[in-house]
């Protein structure tokens, strides 16, 4: 026992404070302290769950977690259980953990105690490790002898709940409800799992019937008002009774626990069979035929009159519900059957399939002696099922059969399921269709027709196997290129991504048939009258195929051997030019998709003009490089369209907007306006106001180009001069003009990386009345500001030691500057974003020591924080011998300004290294900021930093 | 009081520190700090250590008096010690018998000179009562004070009469040095910071001695 004084002693300790209260609890030991904390109020006020934002943090209990450990002390555990239920209700999750395991240590009489409580917990939208608790509560509480508390809490923790998304797709025929737990799915099925033969084996039929109505509740949510018949569907998503869930959703775990219940209550007693059935009997739904079915197979004996009433109907045996469990029961009971019951199935056999619905299946042009030989088929593998139990002449039959139809067709499910089947099929494998000549492809792809219906092969597959057979022999296809002619667009389109892949790796081929077979789809028709098709199915016209061909050209405008050549020039723009003017993007798909779904730059790689467009500035560029390698230098004429005028002319056109207003194709001079600058100055210096052209109306395409240029492109020294006007006006929109570009590119961002770098090469100036980076800080959102600060951190700390000294007094000037302006703001919190980049400078090491310390000491007093806390505490760690003052001054100020302990966490033994360096320095202040740091850590309940004292 | 933010840049980090705390207990006591401190900085000064001792010996005063102990108009105490340093002088001159002895006085006076001698006795066997309570004062400042027992403050107690008796000495032009005022000033900072700055980490050990009874009794 404890003395009185000691008691006294301990409460007066840890009345002092929470960290002082913290350390008590964590550490104490003896049920002694139980009943005087208890009569001291110390059980009474669990912390409520913090929320902050959109988040919400539940603060540990260490009084719960003091009970949650007694509890495993037999003499305590009825005090325990007594402070423990009086607590009051709370909303954190981290305090009814700690009461779970309570639950979980004490006797199950006094754990049932809690169940009322945990039923409520259950249902609060926050739960943590409640579930992993949970799965152990219920077999806890009916290994202890008490069911009905075991039943009761199961039954409110399984019950499945409507799904909330159902009112808003209700109009949506593909949808069907998904019936909810109180759970993550995979929880539920452990709750389940870890429940079933402790409920068995205590509750027995009651157990079975709790499950069932479980299932049938599930079922019940799933089917859609109005719906009619028996029928459920869960053979769909479970197939086979006999295996675990295949799919960790609530009617699939409770069809599988419903079985394994049912089986494991039958084991226990026998006479559990027939109510068991009795009680499937009298639900509705089919799912509970088909547990009935493999019940009777699992226990032959005490299921043998019920099996014969089953299979009296042969109707089970067909229906794609139960005709699995039916057959299997088939298979093994047969010869108990009585002979009436085994007439009439072999009677169901000899009839056999429905001719009709059988043609049906097999597609409008099978043949009469298909669906014979499909019907033969189907009586044997039905017949293979009784085998050795057949009659001789059906025997003898059998026999027959497989000699003529081959070996029967296992049993399988309805429906089988494979993972990762959603993709389109093929027919033939790549294997082999490497076994024939690309003559015999063409041959099987110009007479193959698919069958059509859902999950079944199709073109689009078959093209798939096609792209990697012509990968795989360039050479022989790309001379059997005249054959493709003759095939659907889906396999001329699916034979040049082949040879893309194959221009990927740099391989090449022999580019005169393909070239002859570009130009022939580019003079097809584009459109194919009456023809529909889809991404899963085949290509609605040759567009994707005018695509595939794009795509090709643009990885062989190179500079390798067996690229494109010179010669193939003529060939190549007769090929390219008409794709120019193709019809995709039309205005409509530009509107809809350029505008906010995607924007126009993507557009311009995934439409057939766009891409074309792209083409057209990387055959300008591989047209002089050409020249430019078949002739000696001094033989080079200045850069200019001259040598290329029919691109010049392609280019000129598509600025007038009545030809060409979309903003996709406008996007594409953006982009490649330093390639173009390169290829002909004299004409990007005159285009320059077409492309950026400043109308109110031309606005769109304004931005199209604009976010092209200043995303995709490098800043460009020399363009500069000539695109000021355009940097101010893009500085300009800032505040006022949302950007077409969609996340993660960020013209914004692209802006200020361009003004940090025109800034440090001292081609922009800080005071520069009316310059442009006084302009940027002055306008732009603290996103963009925030950006110019991370990326010239991010820079500066990747560059190697050849910089100009000149270099880091601008950008320390550039950043004294925004100090300043931070400090003489309105609204410092403005620059939070901005200044508390600095981590990056800092952690760089190029900006100097003193300098750093200093400014990121002025930083953290300014917006009380900086990024990348881990690196910056490391720093702090190698500069404190030399500057031990500072460096435990700013870790102070770092902690103190810190909104949780997220920062200390990261930083813990960082912060403890600077705080020794400072405590055993000569400096006075430096050691005493060092012993309050550590106290004032060890009082926000880092107690670790005892250590350091 | 002036801002922390506004304070000359050379007040140290724990002059701040002290400087916030005493101005939570008291404006005055950190006017007499800070005061203190800005005499002892300026060198032109030629008054600064008397003016500095006389701050801090009324900053002691204050603390002490804020802490419950009243320093009254008229001090006995003081007024003893004022009657002591003539007395042993005396004495001194009585036992080499240069007038004030058994065979050069008259019987009222010898009687009286007796009870003066008892007087101051036990004066002096008496004195350690104020040290206690000044030890309990401390107790009161002490923002981590424990119940360890009641003899906890009385080393702090010795020391802070000693400080304090030095800044009286330096307040009424005694002799000493500027290096020694300032050695005793930052001792008694060091005292005060003691006392004022949470130390959590003293009431964990102390939790820790609590928990290892709870073990010797298990």
């Amino acid at each position: 026992m404890l003395s009185d004084e000691t008691v006294i002693r301990a409460l007066k300790a840890i009345a002092k404070g929470e960290a002082q209260r913290r350390y008590f609890f964590e550490r104490a030991k003896s049920p002694d302290w139980l009943k005087p904390l208890a009569e001291a109020g110390y059980f009474q006020q669990p912390p409520d769950p913090v929320a902050e934002g959109q988040y919400i943090s539940f603060p540990a209990w260490e009084q719960s977690q003091y009970l949650a450990r007694m509890a495993k002390i037999s003499a305590a555990q009825r005090t325990v259980i007594e402070i423990a239920v009086a607590i009051p209700e709370t909303d954190n999750v981290r305090v009814l953990e700690d009461l779970l395991d309570v639950a979980l240590a004490v006797p199950a009489d006094g754990a049932a105690r809690f169940v009322p409580r945990v039923v409520n917990w259950i249902k609060s939208p926050y739960k943590l490790g409640i579930a992993y608790k949970l799965r152990d509560f219920i077999p806890h509480l009916s290994q202890g002898d008490q069911s009905e508390a075991a039943l009761e809490l199961a039954k409110e923790a399984l019950t499945p709940q409507p799904d909330p998304r159902w009112e808003d797709l209700k109009d949506n025929e593909f949808y069907t409800p998904k019936p909810q737990s109180w759970f993550a799915d995979y929880e539920y099925r452990d709750i389940v799992h870890h429940a079933i033969t402790p409920l068995a084996a205590a509750a027995g039929i009651r157990a079975v019937v709790l499950f069932a109505n479980l299932l049938e509740t599930a079922i019940e949510i799933m089917r859609k008002p109005g719906s009619e018949g028996d029928e459920d569907y869960l053979y769909i998503s479970q197939n086979d009774l006999c295996s675990g869930p295949y799919y960790d959703e609530l009617p699939n775990v409770l069809l599988w626990a419903t079985r394994r219940v049912a089986e494991e209550v039958v084991n226990l007693d026998a006479a559990n069979f027939e109510p068991i059935v009795a009680d499937f009997k009298s639900r509705k739904w089919i799912t509970f035929r088909r547990l009935i079915l493999h019940a009777c197979r699992v226990f032959p004996d005490l299921g043998a009159s019920e099996t014969a009433l089953q299979l009296a109907d042969t109707r089970v045996l067909e229906r794609p519900s139960t005709q699995l469990e039916a057959k299997t029961l088939l298979r093994v009971s047969f010869g108990r059957l009585p002979a009436n019951v085994q007439k009439s199935i072999l009677n169901w056999i000899e009839r056999g399939p429905d001719r009709d619905s059988v043609a049906g299946w097999l597609g409008e042009s099978v043949s009469s002696q298909l669906i014979d030989d499909y019907c033969n088929g189907w009586r044997r593998d039905q017949l293979a099922l009784l085998q050795g139990m057949l009659p001789a002449q059906l025997e003898a039959q059998l026999r027959e059969q497989i000699s003529s139809f081959g070996q029967p067709n296992p049993l399988r499910p309805a429906v089988a399921i494979s993972w990762g089947s959603g993709g389109p099929k093929s027919p033939m494998l790549a294997e082999s269709l490497l076994l024939l000549s690309p003559e015999q492809v063409v041959e099987y792809l110009r007479t193959w027709r698919p069958t059509g219906g859902f999950l079944t092969v199709s073109m689009e597959g078959l093209g798939r196997t096609l792209t990697q057979v012509v990968a795989q022999r360039p050479d022989e296809y790309a001379w059997a290129a005249e054959e493709f002619k003759t095939v659907d667009p889906t396999y001329v389109r699916a034979y040049f991504q082949g040879l893309w892949e194959v221009q990927k790796r740099k391989i090449g081929f022999s580019w005169g048939p393909v070239l002859e077979l570009a130009t022939w789809v580019v003079s097809q028709p584009r459109e194919i009258p009456g023809r529909t098709g889809g991404l899963m199915d085949r290509d609605p016209d040759w567009g994707w195929t005018r695509k595939a061909i794009l795509d090709l050209f643009e990885e062989s405008l190179g500079d390798y051997p067996r690229c494109l050549q010179a010669e193939h020039r003529e060939k190549v723009w007769a090929i390219l030019r008409p794709l120019t003017d193709d019809p995709d993007p039309t205005p409509q798909h530009d509107a809809e998709d350029g505008g906010s779904n995607t924007d126009p730059t993507t557009m311009a790689i995934n439409t057939v003009r766009g891409d074309a467009f792209n083409c057209l500035v990387r055959f300008a560029l591989w047209v002089r490089k050409q020249f430019e390698k078949s002739s000696p230098e001094a033989e080079w004429p200045r850069r200019s369209f001259d040598m290329i005028p029919e691109v010049r002319r392609v280019l000129d056109s598509h600025l007038d907007v009545e030809i060409e207003p979309s903003l996709t194709i406008r996007s594409v001079y953006g982009r490649w306006l330093p390639t173009l600058a390169y290829l002909d100055w004299d004409w990007a210096v005159a285009t320059l106001p077409r492309i950026f052209t400043d109308t109110p109306k031309d606005l769109p395409r304004l931005l199209a180009a604009w976010e092209s240029f200043v995303v995709f492109n490098s800043p460009n020294t020399a363009l500069l001069p000539i695109l000021l006007p355009y940097y101010r006006s893009a500085i300009e929109r800032l505040s006022n003009v949302p950007s077409l570009m969609k996340h993660p590119s960020s013209p914004e961002d692209s802006l200020a990386e361009h003004l940090a770098v025109y800034y440090w090469h001292n081609m922009l100036q800080l005071d520069e009345d009316g310059g442009l980076l006084p302009q940027f800080f002055r306008l732009a959102p603290p996103k963009a500001r925030a950006h110019l600060i991370w990326f010239v951190g991010h820079v500066v700390s990747q560059w190697e030691e050849d910089v100009p000294l000149i270099v880091f007094d601008r950008l320390r000037a550039l950043f004294e500057q925004r100090v300043r302006m931070a400090r003489d703001a309105d609204s410092p919190s403005e620059f939070t974003a901005e200044l508390s980049n600095f981590g990056l400078w800092f952690n760089s090491e190029k900006f100097g020591d003193q300098w750093s310390l200093s400014m990121l000491e002025t930083v953290i007093d300014i917006v009380g924080n900086v990024n990348v806390n881990m690196r910056v505490g490391e720093r702090l760690v190698e500069l404190a011998p030399q500057f031990p003052l500072e460096c435990v001054r700013t870790l102070a100020a770092m902690i103190a300004r810190a909104k949780d302990s997220w920062l200390i966490l990261a930083i813990r033994e960082h912060a403890k290294r600077v705080i020794r360096i400072a405590r055993d320095s000569a400096n006075g202040d430096a050691n005493f900021i060092a012993r309050k740091l550590a106290e004032d850590l060890i009082s926000r309940q880092h107690v670790e930093f005892r250590e350091v004292l | 009081m002036i801002p922390q933010s506004v304070l000359p840049s050379w007040v140290s980090e724990r002059q701040r520190f002290l400087l916030d705390r005493l101005s939570d207990m008291d404006k005055r006591v950190h006017d007499m700090y800070l005061g203190a401190l800005i005499v002892m900085r300026d060198g032109t000064n030629p008054d600064r250590i008397a003016m500095a001792g006389h701050a801090l010996r009324e900053l002691c005063v204050e603390l002490m008096r804020g802490a419950g102990i009243e320093k009254t108009k008229y001090n006995l105490g003081s007024e003893v010690n004022n009657l002591k340093q003539p007395w042993d002088k005396v004495q001194n001159e009585a036992k080499a018998c240069s007038g004030l002895c058994g065979n050069c006085a008259g019987k009222n006076l010898r009687k009286f000179l007796q009870l003066l001698s008892g007087f101051f006795a036990r004066h002096s066997m008496n004195r350690p009562k104020a040290t206690e309570k000044i030890a309990s004062a401390i107790g009161q400042i002490d923002v981590n004070r424990r119940i360890a027992g009641s003899n906890e403050h009385m080393p702090a107690a010795q020391r802070w009469e000693e400080i304090h008796d030095f800044f009286n000495k330096c307040g009424h032009h005694g002799p000493t040095t500027f290096d020694e005022l300032q050695s005793r000033l930052f001792e008694f900072e060091e005292l005060l910071i003691r006392l004022l700055l949470p130390t959590p980490s003293g009431d964990m050990t102390e939790i820790d001695e609590i928990l290892a009874e709870e073990k010797a009794n298990a």
